[in-house]
């Protein structure tokens, strides 16, 4: 144990220090709960977030398998009636759909509402809100972030901003698609677009304060001894997303309650009706939305980094490289909204797009080799975070070679609004982001909950999740090169066959992740009590308990050794017996 | 592409390369061969990029899974040995050789995209308007294509275009955003509310086997009066899809039409045939403007309600509840309203959302034909007013050429 010195009286491995572990209930339950609604804990916010994220996930991805299940059958409206007239009932209770548009109606309400709760209140907040808000302090050696009562602002905030996308939901829905793009969303006289744009500004907010906290956080309390550079990867990642925040976020505020005004009070700004431009709109809304790519996938590539060395056991290949390119990729990233509009922008501004455009590439690639270089003479091992690192760099690599196509601009005038784009951007925010908060979440669930979980079930449910996403979401290249445009309730007969291998794929999907849900339960309700350092780590969170006591560390841990130095470093309290499944075959050494 | 000596031109790596984006590749890729020459090199670039892909994940892929199966635990141990952590030489290399392909990209993608925006200067100009939920062909004389046919779930226009000529398409919108596609032409452009945007294309030679015009392909071949378009009869023709790619709104998936490319001289003619009108009637003329511009939201079968009021019920009803209370009458002032300024009178129970047409878009003729229509389809009118507007004007005019 020659990382760091967490204290004198620290005692044996396992002993634990004065303070109980921050999941210890209270006397009762109903002061458990409130000590939850009123902590300012950042592991308690941190585990509301993750669950509040899941939940909606599932939500979200149900809605996804509804637009899948629509588009089973290539036309809607057959003999006078919707195809799928249950749903419509669910949407327009007591009324029946007589006319294609009115079932359309339906399918539109839930691909937007699909996408504005995925993008807005799973993508954006999921790593950075659950696992950044617990483990940022804690592999920075802190008790807490810079203000956790800001922190708990936060999360009343995202509740709030929740509640109002599900009022929206609840009373009449929204049809403009999560992009809300004027002047149909400004104009059109159907369901509550003010409010689910005041829902996605009222998180906006709850994105800023976090991100702002962060960042103070990061330079402010770093334990003694940890210079910028002797940080752990996922800490600099959530650094140079939590900059993102406080930069792009306020812009799409702004945008969405000039959207708002527009509405209510017709200001013409974006409809030309009213004097407006359109396209001024998709700037605003693109200078938000493209950073926020990376908000959505920088803290993924933080977890991926730092499970890779983890898990292999090596320190990690370009340490600085990798760290470098995240700011790279923060900075580049606020250069690069145009390439959203090469349909709409002019001649001269799309070519300056593209060029920037593939200026992103370059940091992206060169992480992905770092990683992979990090297998080389590494000791792997097979488990569900492992595994899931894997998923994401083979469904990574596949979401960004697949964005050249649509940065060269011959090409992407004719994939540009295809489902060419809808498989691109799963591959990168699901195969990218949510693989690696899976990844992440697996292998820090010990810490968090206290309890392993199934090993043999959670690869079960990766490899699900693997083989559904892929029949998903690659039959979609073909149908986008092919002809087909998104969001699109109907299509012509010749895509049928692509769209139903593409929904076959969904339900693999969701068979992985119940499997997934099932082995977590089981985890909670009976997993084996998980050790200090289950994997063998060098970072500061795997000095705490399992789970950690409410203050983090008995005392300010003082860090003597980089987070990766596994060949010159014994991990603070870790036995390879501890953790039998990757135990077989590993006594050679 | 098979065959095509420009794109064999391109091909520096040789004949393997060339075989790798025809057939099934291609295919599986693009469905069908680009219908223009501007379309073969985006789809050359399409399959260059698709190989260059694959090659690189494919390599990274299999080094990431030999040091997987090489690397593991129950081999190795619980402890790694020691190794370099990083590796000057390496790192600029996968730096510095990627941009180079990248610069090939994005000048390669930057002259596609020029030569699909810049047309040359004898190209023909088509005006192309869309609204909430049609697209509209306006050809040089002004006139609109008659025909029609089915698309999904609905019919949908045609618009006739000549083979070999370079047709420029400018394209506004009439209310929200829609973007104009045509998959078989790689071409796609945003059709803006308050800017022009522009595409060209030039067709390929039809193919030896096209298939030909008939009757059922075109009824007009048989329905029209004076068989006006009786030339049409056995043409060759290739269609090809036309959507909007730019999320509109309901019918957005149904907003699409077909492009029809025939002979040049027969495209001529046609243009003559649809720019003369001396053969319709007047609730004829009519229909054919509400095939285009109006079936998307307004139904003219008994009972049906869609989007929009429907038409059987329209001219001549005394009492249209509005919504906000009061009644209108179905009349000439009503439609001219309800067209020109639609926010005007709202009927009770539909939403306010049609897209208004000013004379502009929509003439004060067009206007009449499409009220002559309403007389014909409404239950309010007598047999008389819809035989009378059905009439097809006995001119001595002859049948365009």
């Amino acid at each position: 144990m020659t990382t760091v010195d967490t204290s004198k009286s620290g005692g044996a491995h396992g002993s634990h220090g004065h303070h109980g572990s921050y999941l210890e209930p209270r006397s009762s339950f109903l002061a458990t709960i409130w000590d939850w609604a009123t902590t300012v804990d950042h592991k308690k916010i941190g585990v509301m977030y993750l669950f509040a994220v899941l939940f909606l996930f599932f939500v979200a991805g149900v809605l996804a398998l509804m637009v899948r299940t629509e588009l089973l059958t290539p036309v809607r409206f057959v003999d006078g009636k919707v195809v799928g007239q249950e749903l419509f009932s669910l949407f327009y209770p007591g009324e029946e759909a007589t006319s294609v548009n009115k079932g359309n109606t339906v399918y539109n309400r839930i691909f937007t509402l699909h996408g504005a709760i995925m993008v807005f209140m799973v993508i954006v907040p999921s790593i950075p809100s659950s696992l950044g808000n617990f483990f940022l302090p804690l592999m920075i050696g802190a008790k807490d972030v810079a203000f956790p009562k800001l922190n708990l602002l936060s999360w009343y905030i995202y509740v709030i901003g929740s509640l109002f996308g599900i009022a929206a939901i609840t009373q009449g829905g929204v049809e403009t698609g999560w992009t809300f793009y004027t002047p149909y969303s400004s104009n059109t006289d159907f369901g509550q677009v003010t409010l689910m744009v005041l829902a996605a500004f009222i998180l906006g907010f709850s994105s800023i304060l976090t991100g702002l906290n962060f960042v103070v956080t990061v330079h402010k309390l770093r334990a003694p001894g940890m210079g910028w550079f002797d940080m752990p990867l996922f800490v600099w990642a959530t650094y140079a997303t939590a900059i993102i925040q406080v930069l792009a976020t306020p812009v799409i505020g702004i945008t969405l309650l000039l959207l708002c005004l527009e509405r209510v009070f017709k200001i013409g700004i974006f409809d030309p009706a009213l004097g407006g431009d359109p396209v001024l709109y998709q700037h605003f809304f693109w200078f938000y939305s493209h950073p926020v790519v990376y908000v959505m996938i920088l803290p993924g590539m933080g977890i991926i980094s730092d499970v890779l060395a983890v898990q292999s056991r090596k320190h990690i290949f370009g340490y600085k490289a990798i760290a470098f390119s995240s700011l790279g990729i923060a900075a580049v990233s606020f250069l690069v909204w145009g390439h959203h509009m090469f349909t709409s922008m002019g001649e001269i501004a799309s070519v300056v797009f593209s060029g920037l455009t593939f200026l992103v590439a370059i940091p992206t690639a060169v992480k992905v080799f770092n990683w992979i270089s990090t297998l080389y003479k590494g000791t792997i091992a097979m488990n569900t975070p492992m595994l899931y690192t894997l998923i994401f760099l083979f469904l990574f690599s596949i979401g960004g070679l697949t964005g050249l196509p649509l940065a060269t601009m011959s090409t992407d005038m004719h994939l540009h609004d295809t489902y060419f784009v809808v498989a691109h951007f799963h591959y990168v925010m699901m195969g990218g982001t949510i693989m690696a908060l899976m990844a992440g979440l697996h292998h820090w669930w010990p810490k968090m909950f206290g309890r392993m979980y199934n090993e043999f079930g959670g690869m079960v449910g990766a490899i699900l999740v693997f083989i559904g996403f892929n029949v998903t979401f690659f039959t979609q290249f073909f149908l986008g090169t092919q002809g087909m445009p998104r969001r699109y309730a109907s299509y012509v007969t010749e895509f049928q066959t692509l769209h139903q291998i593409s929904t076959v794929g969904s339900f693999i999907l969701l068979l992985g992740f119940l499997v997934h849900l099932f082995v977590f339960i089981h985890s909670l309700m009976a997993g084996a009590k998980a050790p200090k350092n289950p994997w063998g780590g060098l970072t500061l969170e795997w000095v705490a308990d399992s789970p950690p006591e409410t203050h983090n560390f008995p005392h300010e841990p003082l860090v003597k050794n980089g987070p990766y130095d596994f060949e010159s470093t014994v991990p603070p309290h870790w036995d390879p017996k501890d953790y039998p499944l990757e135990n077989a075959g590993a006594h050679k050494h | 592409m098979s065959g095509s000596t420009d794109i064999q031109a391109f091909d520096t790596p040789g004949a393997f390369l060339a075989s790798m984006t025809d057939g099934f590749w291609h295919n599986l890729w693009f469905r069908a061969p680009a219908g223009t020459k501007n379309g073969e090199a985006t789809d050359w670039m399409g399959m260059w990029l698709w190989w260059f892909c694959v090659a690189w994940f494919v390599v990274l892929m299999a080094i990431m899974f030999y040091f997987v199966i090489r690397y593991r635990r129950s081999r190795v141990g619980p402890v790694a040995p020691a190794s370099s952590a990083h590796n000057t030489p390496i790192e600029l290399a996968w730096t510095v050789i990627p941009s180079l392909f990248l610069v090939f990209m994005f000048f390669k993608g930057f002259w596609g995209y020029i030569d699909n925006i810049v047309a040359p200067a004898h190209a023909t100009e088509i005006k192309v308007e869309a609204a909430k939920w049609s697209w509209r062909f306006i050809y040089p004389t002004g006139a609109e294509s008659r025909s029609t046919k089915e698309l999904g779930s609905a019919f949908q226009r045609v618009f006739y275009v000549p083979e070999g000529k370079p047709v420029q398409l400018r394209i506004k919108s009439a209310d929200v955003m829609h973007a104009l596609w045509i998959p078989d032409f790689r071409i796609k452009a945003d059709a803006l509310p308050n800017r022009y945007t522009t595409l060209w294309f030039e067709s390929k030679p039809l193919p030896a086997d096209a298939p030909k015009l008939n009757a059922e392909v075109d009824p007009l071949i048989k329905t029209a009066a004076k068989d006006k378009f009786k030339f049409l009869d056995g043409v060759p023709y290739q269609d090809h899809w036309l959507f909007c790619a730019e999320y509109c709104g309901e019918a957005h998936s149904e907003m699409a039409a077909t492009v029809r490319v025939v002979p040049a001289d027969i495209y001529k003619k046609w243009l003559d045939a649809i720019t003369d009108k001396s053969d319709l009637a007047p609730a004829e003329y009519g229909k054919t403007i509400y095939q285009a511009q109006c079936s998307s939201c307004h139904s003219v079968e008994e009972g049906k309600t869609n989007t929009g009021p429907n038409w059987t019920e329209l001219w001549g009803n005394p009492s249209i509840p509005l919504a906000g209370g009061g009644t209108a009458v179905g009349d000439a002032n009503y439609v001219r309203d309800s067209v020109r300024n639609p926010a005007a009178k709202i009927h009770a129970g539909f939403p306010n959302s049609m897209t208004p047409f000013p004379a502009a878009s929509l003439s004060d003729d067009q206007l009449e034909a499409i009220m002559a229509y309403m007389k014909y389809v409404s239950k309010f009118t007598t047999q008389e007013v819809k035989d009378e507007v059905m009439r097809v004007p006995a001119t001595d005019a002859a049948p365009a050429k």
